[in-house]
């Protein structure tokens, strides 16, 4: 009956440590230190990492789940910056498709621009490349099932979701707040 | 006796053995109800076709089976719950531990043979049956 115990303790350790690796991988390889996100996007990267437990080395599986909650990880980094006055739009509920077109028309004046600065983001990236990543992004996510739980549009592929690291990288490396100064 | 049987996509294992438990427990008169899902499923898509040939070879008929998700109204309304893969189970266990009471883990895993040739599906079928065979569903 302990054995039993142990034995269960072990393979969910296991499993937990697994996707601690997998995050940490993700986070060292794109640049972002792992303390500087909000633990609600850390909850996000953990989900992310069960479904790619769940779903690699599996060719029948649908990555959609996993598309999904990268996604979430960007929009709750991206809330965060909602914070900033005149940036609340980043913090609604619109899709990332529409926040992306929201950054695109938006106008920023200096107080803006210092304000993302004092967070530690280069206002370069924020308005000028992040409109353009956010799209790519939220194309992935709606050509895939993941934005719509799965109901109708087609599966999400692995390369699909290997897109979605590679934007979702791009984004949170440019968006995550570096503190004052930096 | 009301036996959910679950793998990733819904499309090749899960769906072959849902077809051999029906076989299975008619052969011992056992009254069973099946259902069959994925934790990571295909919206609005069908079988896989290698998979209904190989279940046509020995007579079972998984043709009107398609892909659906593994919903909370599944986990509750089953006996039994049938991981593929341990991995699944694991899965549904750090959702709910309290599944544990259902959960009936197969000897060893049996790999996904989406996209592969019929021998692969055959193996597989083959696997699906032994192993299921030894399973105790009471």
């Amino acid at each position: 009956m302990q054995d039993s115990v142990d034995a269960k303790i072990d393979e969910t350790t296991l499993r937990r440590k697994w996707r601690a690796e997998y995050v940490d991988a993700f986070l060292a390889q794109v640049g972002v230190v792992k303390n500087s996100l909000g633990p609600s996007t850390r909850k996000c990267l953990d989900d992310w990492a069960r479904q790619v437990q769940l779903v690699e080395a599996q060719p029948s599986a649908n990555w959609g789940n996993a598309i999904l909650n990268l996604c979430r990880a960007v929009e709750s980094e991206l809330s965060s910056m909602g914070k900033i006055s005149g940036l609340d739009f980043m913090k609604s509920k619109q899709a990332l498709g529409s926040k992306a077109q929201s950054l695109k028309r938006f106008k920023p004046d200096p107080s803006v621009k210092q304000a993302v600065t004092n967070r530690g983001i280069k206002p370069g990236f924020v308005f000028s490349s992040l409109a353009d990543l956010l799209s790519k992004l939220a194309d992935v996510r709606a050509k895939t099932d993941s934005a719509h739980g799965g109901l109708e549009i087609g599966t999400a592929t692995k390369k699909d979701a290997e897109e979605a690291r590679q934007l979702g990288g791009k984004i949170l490396v440019g968006i995550v707040s570096r503190g004052p100064g930096t | 006796m009301r036996v959910l049987i679950v793998c990733t996509g819904n499309t090749c294992r899960s769906p072959m053995a849902g077809g051999l438990v029906r076989k299975i427990a008619g052969q011992a008169g056992a009254k069973v109800e099946v259902r069959t899902a994925g934790l990571a499923h295909h919206a609005n898509t069908r079988v896989a076709e290698k998979a209904v040939a190989v279940m046509r070879e020995i007579g079972i008929d998984i043709s009107d089976e398609y892909s659906k998700p593994v919903t909370t109204d599944a986990l509750e309304w089953a006996d039994i719950i049938i991981p593929i893969q341990r991995n699944h189970g694991a899965h549904l266990l750090e959702d709910d531990p309290a599944l544990e009471r259902k959960i009936r883990f197969l000897e060893y895993d049996v790999m996904d043979p989406y996209n592969g040739s019929f021998a692969d599906y055959r193996e597989r079928r083959d696997q699906l049956e032994s192993l299921l065979s030894k399973l105790s569903l009471d």
